[in-house]
This record gives C-alpha cells, sequence and structure tokens, in this order.
C-alpha cells in the first residue's frame, strides 16, 4: 500500500510529498490531533527508497487487475461508433509475432501445436487492405479538395499522413496500443501504424468501402487541420516553377517588386516583396533578406494557385464530405512536368 | 515552419518613423510620438511586451512653444545631492541643447516605468535635418505633425507682400524690427546641468 502510495505522489514537489494530507476520499478536511512528526522521516525514507529502487517497470493493462480483453475489444468499436464484427476486430488486433510467440511458448510445455491449434489469425491481410483502402482515399480526397495542387504535393502530403509517426500517434490516441496483440512491448511505432490500417481493413470487411473511408477521413486526413501544408512539400526552385505555371497559363512572367522594408542597417531588417504577374498581385510575404523574402513569395503565389493560402477554404468534414465527388483515377497535373515543357519552349525559342 | 517564421519576423519588426519638429508644440508632439515609441499602434500591443517603434525626430531646433513659454515655462533639475536642485526656463535650456526640450517632454510622457529608459533610447533627437546615413537609411514611414505650419513673412516674395491690401503705411522714422531680448535677468545659482 505504501509503495502505490509513492508512485500516486512521485510527481509532486518534495515540500508538498513531506506534508502530510488531511484531505479525505471524500475531498473533506478531517480534525487531526497535533502534528504527526514521525510522518515526515517515514515519508521521506519512502521517498528515498523509491528514488534508490528507480521508476516502476512498464506493464500491459492487461497484467493489472479488472482487464476483460473481450469487453475491452467492444468497446474499442463502439468508442469509434462503428460496428465490427468480433472475430474481424480480434484479427485486426493479433499481430504474427503474438502468434509466433505464443506457439513457441506451448512447444516449449510440450503441447502439440497442430492437434491443438491457437485459432488465431494475424493482421497482415487486413493491414495490407487498409492501407491501399486509405492511401487511394487520402489521394482522392486531396485531389478532390484541391483540384489545383501539384501531383508532387499531393504525393507528399499522402506520404506524410501515411508515414508511421503520424498513423502510430493516431493509434495511440484511440487505444489500440493496449488492445494489441504482438511480442514487443512498449510497442514499436511500425506495429502501431500496421494495426491501425488493419483497423480500417476490419471496417472495410464488414461494413464496406465507405465507412472505411470516412473513418480514415475522421481520423487520418482530420490531421492536416492547422497544418502547413506548404511545408510538407519543399518546393527546391518555386521561382522557377511559378514562371513555368505561368507560362503554361498564358500569363505574363513573375515580377517582383520590392513594397515594403524596414530598418535596413539593423539585424531586425525586415523586406516585403509582392510577386506581380500582368501588373496582378499573385503573391506577396517578407523576409529577412530580399533573396529570402522574393523566395517566400514565390511560396505564397504557389500556395494560393494551389487554393491553400491562408484566405482559402478549410478542408471539409463530416456528412459535407460525404457529398464530395472524388477523383480517384485522374491524377493533378506534375509540376516536373511543367518544369520540363517550360525548359522546351525555351530552348524552341533561344534557337528560333 | 519557414512561412510561419517569416510572418513572426515581420509582425516583430521594428519600423522606423521620422517625425519632422519644425514649428510644432514639443508637449503636443510627444502625445504623438509616444505610442510609436510603445507600439500601441500595433495589433500585437501588450504593456509588457518589449514592441515599439523607433521614432527619429529631425529640426528640434525649431519647436514652437505657445503663449510665452519659452520665459515662463521652467524645467527642474535635482541630482540626488543636497543644494543639487536646479531650475531653468525652456529657453535656457533650448540655448543649451536644442534637442533636450523635445526630449524631456517625450520622457515625461511617458509612464515611470522599467520600460522608460529602453523607449528612451529609441527616439533619435536632431536639431537640424542634418542625420547620419545610417539612421536615415533604416527610416520607411513618416509621423504626421501636431499642427499646420503657417508660412513666415520672410517666405512670401516681394511681389506678393507689396500686393497685399493695407490699410495705412508706416511712418518713414517708425522702428518696424527694434525688438530685442532684455537680459536684465539674474544669472542663476547653479549651471543647469543634463
Amino acid at each position: 500500500m505504501a509503495a502505490s502510495l509513492v508512485r500516486s505522489t512521485l510527481g509532486c514537489q518534495f515540500a508538498r510529498f513531506l506534508r502530510p494530507s488531511l484531505i479525505t476520499a471524500a475531498g473533506q478536511t478531517q480534525s487531526q490531533r497535533g502534528v504527526k512528526r514521525y510522518m515526515r522521516a517515514y515519508l521521506k525514507e519512502l521517498y528515498n527508497r523509491r528514488l534508490r529502487v528507480g521508476p516502476e517497470k512498464l506493464r500491459h493493462r492487461s497484467e493489472f487487475m479488472n482487464w476483460n480483453y473481450n469487453a475491452e475489444i467492444y468497446a474499442f468499436g463502439k468508442r469509434l461508433g462503428e460496428e465490427f464484427s468480433n472475430d474481424s476486430l480480434q484479427a485486426a488486433f493479433t499481430h504474427r509475432s503474438y502468434i509466433e510467440a505464443e506457439e513457441a511458448r506451448r512447444a516449449d510445455l510440450g503441447i502439440d501445436v497442430a492437434s491443438a491449434p491457437l485459432g488465431l489469425t494475424d493482421n497482415s491481410e487486413l493491414t495490407q487492405k487498409g492501407e491501399e483502402t486509405a492511401s487511394r482515399y487520402i489521394k482522392a480526397y486531396l485531389r478532390s479538395s484541391y483540384p489545383t495542387m501539384f501531383e508532387e504535393a499531393i504525393v507528399a502530403i499522402h506520404d506524410h499522413l501515411m508515414s508511421d509517426d503520424t498513423l502510430s500517434h493516431i493509434a495511440s490516441h484511440i487505444g489500440i496500443g493496449d488492445l494489441m496483440l504482438c511480442s514487443d512491448f512498449p510497442p514499436e511505432e511500425s506495429t502501431l501504424s500496421k494495426n491501425f490500417l488493419a483497423v480500417v481493413g476490419a471496417l472495410e470487411t464488414d461494413k464496406g468501402v465507405k465507412r472505411a473511408e470516412s473513418l480514415v477521413r475522421d481520423l487520418v486526413l482530420a490531421q492536416l487541420v492547422g497544418k502547413e501544408l506548404m511545408e510538407l512539400w519543399s518546393v527546391t526552385n518555386p521561382m522557377g516553377l511559378l514562371m513555368a505555371v505561368l507560362d503554361s497559363q498564358g500569363r505574363g512572367p513573375p515580377e517582383p517588386r520590392l513594397q515594403w522594408q524596414a530598418g535596413q542597417r539593423t539585424i531586425m531588417a525586415v523586406y516585403q516583396v509582392g510577386i506581380y504577374s500582368d501588373k496582378q498581385l499573385i503573391g506577396q510575404s517578407a523576409g529577412e533578406r530580399v533573396t529570402i523574402a522574393e523566395d517566400m513569395a514565390a511560396q505564397d503565389a504557389l500556395q494560393r494557385m494551389m487554393g491553400i493560402g491562408s484566405g482559402h477554404m478549410p478542408l471539409t468534414f463530416r456528412t459535407e464530405a460525404d457529398k464530395m465527388e472524388l477523383r480517384y483515377d485522374p491524377k493533378n497535373i506534375s509540376a516536373e512536368e511543367l518544369m520540363q515543357t517550360y525548359e522546351l519552349r525555351q530552348k524552341e525559342n533561344s534557337v528560333s | 515552419m519557414a512561412t510561419q517564421r517569416v510572418l513572426q519576423w515581420r509582425a516583430f519588426a521594428r519600423t522606423w518613423w521620422l517625425y519632422d519638429a519644425a514649428n510644432q508644440c514639443p508637449f503636443v508632439s510627444a502625445y504623438r510620438v509616444v505610442p510609436y515609441l510603445q507600439g500601441k499602434h500595433k495589433p500585437i500591443f501588450h504593456p509588457l511586451s518589449d514592441v515599439g517603434d523607433h521614432v527619429v525626430v529631425i529640426n528640434t531646433k525649431d519647436i514652437a512653444m505657445q503663449a510665452d513659454y519659452w520665459r515662463t515655462f521652467t524645467f527642474f533639475h535635482h541630482t540626488g545631492y543636497p543644494g543639487g536642485f536646479s531650475k531653468a526656463s525652456a529657453w535656457r535650456v533650448h540655448e543649451i541643447d536644442p534637442t533636450r526640450v523635445m526630449q524631456l517632454s517625450v520622457y515625461s510622457r511617458i509612464k515611470g516605468n522599467l520600460l522608460r529608459k529602453g523607449l528612451m533610447r529609441r527616439l533619435h533627437l536632431f536639431p537640424d535635418d542634418k542625420i547620419p546615413d545610417e539612421i536615415l537609411e533604416n527610416v520607411s514611414d513618416q509621423i504626421r505633425q501636431v499642427q499646420p505650419v503657417a508660412k513666415r513673412l520672410d517666405q512670401y516674395s516681394e511681389e506678393e507682400v507689396t500686393e497685399f491690401p493695407k490699410f495705412f503705411d508706416w511712418p518713414e522714422d517708425f522702428v518696424k524690427d527694434g525688438y530685442k531680448r532684455h537680459m536684465t535677468r539674474k544669472k542663476p545659482k547653479r549651471r543647469y546641468t543634463v
């Protein structure tokens, strides 16, 4: 009991920890006759012992009491507001490594695995299914949300969303970490992300593609809210790309102009550059130097063209997104192709 | 976050403002200049954050005082030591240092907290319009003057003056330009310092 007391107060400040608390469980203060001076030494000793022993070993939730795996799995589906079948959800949470470890354990105990099969299927199939669905839907959703966005940017955003980093973050926050059956503990990022995709695959098996896609939208695509999309896709030569884009649209070449500057002779100098095409402002940004400002202004112009500038509409979610017409197949315009055609045209012009 | 970085840089950039104090009341000018020093014209203003701008005040030797203030307005100073008190009228202070009246009026306009000294460091005062290049190059905008500047008689052409309708002519022996400052005052007890 004392150990649990120490564990619960480890995060507190030392001095506060040493002050015996008079607040009962009901939250009411209790009168106490005198100050028990032995308590200070006692609690101090407990504290020092805990410091000597070090932090407690991380344990899986199932090692503690009140753990009902079937109930937890059922609750998982209800938390997400989805109707899973018990079998598919169980399969989604079972990792290959768990089955292997379990078989090895049984073999050690002398149980014949062939005669008494485990009856578990691993989630590799569901993972693959979920990955295909999620990947296809993310690209389609982005293409229809941003019809003028370059394909490279869409792929970069898609890669960010489908990375282990993002998916494991989502998975650990919807409680997949505790439900997973795998041999590694604490679970690795790749295992967590695969398991999330397996859940998507399980939902697709049970309820169809539409339902799985809306799960991907609500959990994965919602990660884009408040993110700087231009940061996910780094353009090496924004001004060159801008020239190519304007050329392909039959507009005048970009013309950077210094709009405003302050404190040129100080270390806090700031310059604001605007980019104009046919005397129309198409992008503007500030910078520490004129070259930086020009670069950022070109990026701003590209952002505005792709519909991800600060003044553009946010992404659509919930029921509005169900009405969206998804573009699975035709890819968006590619930045690299645009650059190549532009260079070719430049060469032709210089020859003639 | 590259885009956000430059936005932040721009939001916290210090602008340099130019203020022409020629024929302007220093006390009213202080009301105009101080909000710029404090950064009160910015949406990000907060009394505890240091977001003020620089103000370059030129032509402080040509400031204008209302009524008889050059003679009657007195600046006081105390060194903190016994007998360290001294005072001087505005014209005397202006004679010692032509930027001093403007500086004192701005200083007394700012609340006496820890920020005051720092804000005053961003006030650059020049007696005339000769500013060093490293300061003038920083300037990107100017502050509107507080009062309209009237045209002086000597700035009108001879023709305009003669053609202006007159009620009468001065007699030939009338001395028009004979005013001189009377130096009958007592010598100050102590020289006004700083």
